[in-house]
């Protein structure tokens, strides 16, 4: 049983080491090719907020540099806030109740501060 | 605006910095890449804020998934006082129209001038195990809780629930520590939080020394931890500046690249650097930022 724990510990900081990894493997593999695309092609940002996430994808299908920076910025913002899921899971599923609540309350924070827009 | 490509190796190598910073000392490099890119870019505060923000978020997230995986982190601590954190960042923020930002920040600046002291002096770690506690007693197969639990009946104090334990590999052993006055660890954090929310900072610079002197965790635990907070804290702000378009990208790409990689550079020299030179590097930090603030209050 307590060798079975541990696993499932180890486990659980692999799964956020991962969350972690693919979110900066993505996010920087998306900068790197925008920022080139960007550089080569002379394109300029124009002022004002981002398309929709729905926009910038279909830009970013047609080789829009700019939007695939937009794209890969959203992607690094989010990574952090998946890491907090990742862990609220996780020690729900070891039965670590009371970490799993407060992994759970700062997720629930993060939303509401995004929501009242205070961050 | 920065979009040529002369601009590119400065701000690469201001994100290399931030990177190799926030590594060592648990902190989003903030403090450091403001003046950078405006002094020395001339980029527009509110733009460099933001990229700020997102760098941070870049920082703790690669030096994060290292030191979670070396188990330096300790989460549940980390999480237990984002709480705080987050709560601070929504109070800074629904205070922002009412609070001054300049006067908080020269109030802040009179507080971290002995906080350095106290950090160049150092901490004895009263929380950490003797080398021969922690090694006489390590079994891989047993959940580090459990020996965590096992030590403190054989050393007659109340095990927490945050207790934890890391390799050094500068110190060639495994350290266990524990958790103390974790109420004062929380106040600070909601400090750092408002703060955040008001001034657009991951907060690192007031977390590490509150978690190692208040909290007493070892100086690297501390950094890590602060670290693996600060880009849940700064995520929140992100999304803000982001919808409000003042992401500028490729000023923002540029140095997120420099980050990613100075940070894993950062997270390597980590490990060899005792935990004494990181207190200095963090006690001169610490008067750095105290300088900054203090110029910014004045000059309004």
């Amino acid at each position: 049983m307590e060798r079975m724990k541990v696993k499932h510990a180890d486990r659980l900081n692999i799964w956020v080491h991962w969350t972690l990894l693919v979110g900066l493997l993505c996010s920087g593999l998306m900068l790197t090719l925008g920022l080139c695309i960007l550089l080569t092609t002379g394109q300029a940002r124009q002022n004002g907020p981002p398309e929709t996430i729905l926009v910038l994808l279909q830009q970013m299908l047609h080789g829009d540099g700019l939007a695939m920076l937009e794209l890969g910025i959203l992607m690094l913002i989010l990574t952090p806030v998946m890491r907090v899921l990742v862990l609220a899971a996780g020690w729900l599923r070891l039965g670590d109740w009371r970490s799993s609540a407060v992994a759970w309350t700062v997720f629930a924070m993060l939303l509401a501060s995004i929501l009242l827009g205070v961050g | 605006m920065i979009t040529t490509p002369n601009d590119l190796p400065v701000l690469l190598a201001a994100g290399i910095g931030t990177g190799v910073l926030g590594a060592i000392l648990g902190t989003g490099g903030g403090v450091f890449l403001i003046p950078v890119l405006v002094l020395g870019l001339g980029v527009e505060m509110h733009h460099a804020v933001a990229t700020s923000i997102v760098t941070v978020v870049a920082t703790s997230s690669a030096v994060a998934s290292v030191n979670v995986e070396r188990g330096t982190a300790n989460m549940k601590l980390g999480m237990t006082l984002e709480i705080a954190t987050a709560l601070g960042a929504i109070v800074g923020g629904l205070s922002a129209e009412w609070l001054s930002p300049r006067l908080l920040e020269a109030m802040f600046a009179v507080l971290l001038a002995p906080t350095s002291v106290m950090m160049w002096l150092g901490k004895k770690e009263g929380g950490e195990m003797t080398p021969d506690e922690g090694e006489a007693h390590i079994n891989p197969t047993v959940a580090a809780t459990t020996q965590i639990e096992e030590l403190a009946k054989h050393h007659r104090y109340q095990a927490g629930l945050l207790d934890g334990q890391y390799y050094d590999a500068k110190l060639g052993r495994t350290v266990r520590y524990r958790v103390q006055r974790l109420w004062g660890g929380m106040l600070v954090s909601l400090g750092a939080g408002v703060v955040s929310g008001l001034l657009g900072i991951g907060g690192g610079v007031f977390k590490v020394p509150a978690m190692h002197l208040i909290c007493n965790l070892p100086i690297k635990v501390a950094a890590a931890t602060s670290n693996f907070m600060i880009g849940v804290t700064a995520a929140a702000s992100a999304f803000l500046y982001f919808g409000r378009g003042e992401v500028r990208p490729v000023l923002t790409a540029s140095v997120v690249i420099g980050v990613l990689g100075g940070s894993a550079l950062g997270s390597v020299l980590n490990q060899y650097i005792h935990g004494r030179t990181v207190n200095r590097l963090f006690a001169v930090l610490l008067i750095g930022v105290a300088i900054q603030m203090l110029c910014r209050a004045w000059v309004g």
